[in-house]
């Protein structure tokens, strides 16, 4: 076998010596059959020609032993590899052209791929993802009551919960994880060091929450039930990631203290190695902490609010359990769970609560919020990236087949010499498969530089996203495939067309083939190709032109020499009686910066990914089920962020919270509730309910800045003085957690490319634990809404070009 | 003349190779001539056959290569029979035995 083995190498790689001595052996043979004929006689050139005829074809003599040595297989490809490299290097543009169709049309596909596959097919790195169930398939967040229309539950309360896990024995685990956590960081610093307190994503998590997902640690232990418990001393466990960017996997940091919100929890353990989380996302948890400890660290008055929806459930099935008697025993036990809320007690909610309904959905994957998210985008691209290569087939097709035309002389010339149809097909077929090779890897290539560019450009300032772009067998598998298939598939046509053509016929025209020109295969293969190219470019414009046409939106607002300071005074440790106070201080320190005209300070800003809204009535009308979005704002807020007062008065030095409860509303507020030419001035509205809609008296009138989105138009809008409570209300100030403001707006006389800095060390001089969370100027913030729609339109205009 | 030829039964020259290689080491137009022969005349080989033969038979180890020195004082590749070889020889020769006797006795009976 071994001997075989080399003998067959010493063929392939000493060719030229294996090559020589079969001549040597071949001619000593005719010499001495020569010899032998002039022996007994004959002439010379008699001897020669006899010789030759009892030897039989000498060519084929040696294409036999070649073959009998078994190397042919290696050889002829070798060969045929050779002689495509020759002919290849012979036509440099035909080359060129293939190859960079190639690379584009797979690179194209093979980025996206990576995509996919890292964001959609990606399975949580837990044990056996496949039993793991989600109940729930919306990605509802983030804190909420009441019902969605269709009754279609996904995010239950603490209460709902704990009932659930005690009544369904079919899981072996039942984990409830926060649904909406990275809106609302956490501030951490670890203790008796230096190191800034800094604002990180922390998630709070049931005590089985590791269990569940069977896991490990990577170093010290995970969350236990006994950590999750009313009193139990404050844990939490750091996530890998943060544990080896922040302290280069110091081992110390499991047992140490850190102050999270400004309260000593003990960091008992570090998750492994890998593990992202229970979801995809942009800004994984650094912490996990015990649910019950959210109350303490967060104030967060939800968690044991029975009617307050906020968590979301995974469970581990046991083995054998059948999902579908499994998801109605949910549903009764959910109806059953919610039955004692005010929501669902009156006689109304008696019939909405018919439609409560839980599905269980595949818990794999995690919950898939990113995945919902991105899926339409990613679909679309890899729409985008299979017309291109369809575009780069065709055009591939074309030149191949336009080559083979042009070679038919050539090849009906070999087949006259000889050279068997099959040898033809597959030297046209290796050409083919050479080129599709090399597309392959230079595509391949062009896929990883390509994948990095898509992630940048669809997760801008994304620091740590659980994806990594870098090679998996799966893309590697797939690229070449694509590559051979495409390479197979269109070497055949020019291959087959080519051999079908007897030698005598082709030799006959071939001083005509090139004249001939196109085939209407040939000409078919341009149509479709310009008409794809077409396609792409039409969708590019589409998109570019709707890109403009957004963007040139009047946005209702200023961002000239405007900052967005995202501040939490919640985890900083402020409690509700003492917000005002440091409002108050914050718009004094920072006016005093020169430079700063305006100082605003609202819930939330214009283009930023956040909304607050509730249903409203307007005293004296019945409720016409409109809702509206709410914004608490001090007195410089509107100047801030250049929203123009159209009609009475913006929120002032009046509106204090002793003071009547005033609103300010938008134009579409005043449009839509109020008949034209009515006086919305002085008219009252609030949430309905009689006893509500008497809370806020309309003092002004705003433009329809645009919030959330320039897509969401029509947007209902009211603006509260910041400390002002409705008067309706029966929530203690304590509780209410709509009196922290998030968002700093500063309006400087120039631009200022130190005022990140400044804000901040003006922020911490007030209170070392007032971290700035994020820091944009107005027109980044902005910019950054239209992130998805100017990539689609870029890809598209470069692989249409 | 060419009436009296028979063209040689497929496989049957792999052993007319091994048997003539038995008696030594030969070159290849040696091997030639002697199959020629052995077999008085009668059997035509098509001269050109028998090198892929040769290197059939040397890849499977039946037979060794070594490049020598013909009796005309030429540069020659000698083949050889290898200890498989012989064995080979053996069993090649043993199923020829019985393929012709078997024939023979068909033929015979009919």
């Amino acid at each position: 076998m071994l001997s075989d083995l080399i003998f067959r190498f010493r063929s392939l790689f000493r060719r030229s010596v294996v090559e020589n001595e079969l001549d040597d052996e071949l001619r000593f043979h005719l010499e001495q059959q020569v010899e032998k004929h002039v022996r007994s006689g004959r002439t010379r050139e008699d001897a020669i020609r006899q010789t030759r005829l009892e030897f039989g074809g000498l060519g084929h003599v040696k294409e036999d032993c070649r073959q009998s040595r078994g190397i042919t297989f290696l050889e002829t490809t070798a060969s045929d590899i050779r002689y495509t490299l020759r002919q290849l290097s012979r036509t440099p543009a035909f080359t060129i052209t293939v190859l960079l169709t190639l690379a584009l049309g797979l690179g194209a596909n093979a980025a996206i791929f990576t995509l996919v596959n890292a964001v959609l097919l990606k399975k949580l790195p837990v044990a056996d993802p496949a039993s793991l169930v989600r109940l729930g398939d919306n990605n509802d967040c983030c804190v909420g009551s009441g019902n969605r229309q269709d009754g279609d539950f996904a995010m239950f309360s603490t209460d709902t919960y704990e009932q659930l896990k005690r009544n369904t024995p079919d899981f072996e685990e039942l984990a409830a994880m926060q649904a909406g956590f990275w809106g609302r960081p956490v501030i951490a610093r670890r203790d008796g060091t230096q190191e800034a307190a800094r604002s990180v994503s922390a998630e709070f998590v049931s005590g089985n929450y590791f269990r569940t997902f069977g896991l490990r640690p990577r170093a010290g232990r995970l969350l236990m039930d006994a950590d999750d418990t009313q009193g139990a001393p404050m844990t939490a466990v750091m996530d890998y990631e943060a544990w080896q960017r922040n302290y280069a996997g110091d081992a110390a940091v499991a047992g140490s203290t850190f102050w999270i919100n400004t309260k000593p929890v003990t960091v008992v353990g570090i998750a492994p190695e890998g593990f992202y989380g229970d979801r995809m996302s942009v800004t994984p948890a650094e912490f996990y902490l015990p649910i019950e400890a959210m109350p303490v660290l967060a104030n967060s008055p939800y968690v044991h609010d029975p009617e307050q929806d906020w968590l979301y459930i995974v469970g581990r099935i046991k083995p054998g359990v059948a999902i579908a008697p499994l998801q109605e025993k949910v549903t009764a036990l959910l109806q059953q769970a919610l039955a004692t809320d005010e929501t669902f007690s009156s006689e109304q909610g008696k019939t909405v609560l018919k439609k409560v309904h839980v599905v269980l959905t595949p818990g794999g994957a995690g919950i898939q919020a990113m995945q919902e998210w991105y899926g339409s985008k990613l679909h679309l691209l890899m729409g985008i990236a299979s017309l291109v290569l369809l575009i780069a087939c065709a055009n591939i097709a074309n030149l191949l087949l336009v080559r083979g035309m042009a070679r038919r002389a050539e090849i009906s010339m070999r087949a006259a010499l000889g050279a068997m149809r099959g040898r033809i097909i597959r030297q046209l077929l290796t050409e083919s498969i050479v080129l599709a090779g090399m597309g392959g890897i230079v595509g391949l290539a062009v896929a990883y530089a390509g994948a990095r560019m898509l992630l940048m450009l669809a997760f801008p300032g994304a620091e740590s996203i659980p994806i990594h772009t870098g090679p998996s067998l799966t893309v590697l598998g797939f690229a070449c495939g694509l590559s051979l298939l495409t390479g197979v598939l269109f070497g055949v046509a020019p291959a087959w067309i080519a051999a079908k053509a007897g030698p005598i016929d082709a030799l006959r025209s071939s001083t005509r083939t090139t004249a001939m020109g196109s085939s209407v295969l040939q000409r078919g293969l341009v149509v479709v190709q310009v008409g794809l190219s077409l396609v792409l470019l039409v969708v590019a414009g589409l998109f570019l032109q709707s890109l403009k046409k957004l963007e040139g939106t009047d946005l209702k607002l200023d961002a000239t020499n405007r900052y967005i300071v995202h501040i939490n005074p919640q985890t900083a440790g402020y409690t509700q009686t003492q917000l005002e106070a440091l409002y108050r201080t914050i718009e004094e320190r920072l006016h005093a910066l020169p430079g700063v005209m305006k100082v605003g300070i609202a819930s939330y800003t214009p283009m930023e990914d956040n909304n607050n809204g509730w249903g409203v009535q307007v005293q004296g009308q019945p409720f016409l089920n409109v809702g509206a979005s709410v914004i608490r704002a001090n007195e410089e807020y509107f100047d801030s962020v250049g929203t123009k007062v159209v009609m009475g008065r913006g929120i002032d030095v009046r509106d204090t919270p002793a003071a009547t409860t005033v609103a300010v509303v938008n134009q579409t507020f005043v449009k839509d509730l109020f008949k034209p030419g009515e006086n919305p001035i002085g008219r009252h509205f609030g949430h309905p309910g009689p006893d509500s809609t008497g809370d806020f008296e309309i003092v002004g009138v705003v433009e329809d800045t645009v919030y959330t989105s320039v897509r969401k138009k029509d947007h209902l809008m009211y603006f509260v003085p910041m400390m002002q409570r409705p008067r309706s209300t029966k929530q203690p100030i304590e509780k209410d957690d709509s009196l922290y403001l998030g968002a700093i707006v500063l309006q400087t006389d120039r631009p200022m490319n130190d005022m990140e800095k400044l804000a901040r060390t003006t922020l911490a001089g007030i209170n070392p634990n007032l971290t700035v969370a994020q820091f944009e100027t107005f027109n980044e913030q902005i910019a950054d809404r239209f992130t998805e729609e100017r990539m689609i339109s870029r890809l598209s205009t470069l692989f249409g070009g | 003349m060419a009436a009296t030829h028979i063209d040689l039964p497929q496989g049957t020259l792999d052993l007319l190779i091994l048997r003539t290689l038995a008696l030594g080491r030969q070159h290849g137009w040696a091997i030639s001539e002697r199959v020629q022969q052995m077999s008085s005349d009668v059997l035509r080989i098509q001269q050109g056959s028998l090198y892929p033969a040769l290197h059939r038979l040397e890849r499977r180890g039946w037979i060794k290569a070594h490049w020598g020195t013909s009796e005309n004082n030429r540069r020659a590749k000698f083949y050889e029979l290898s200890k498989s070889g012989r064995q080979q020889l053996e069993v090649e020769t043993d199923a020829w035995a019985k393929l012709t006797a078997a024939v023979a006795q068909v033929l015979g009976t009919v």
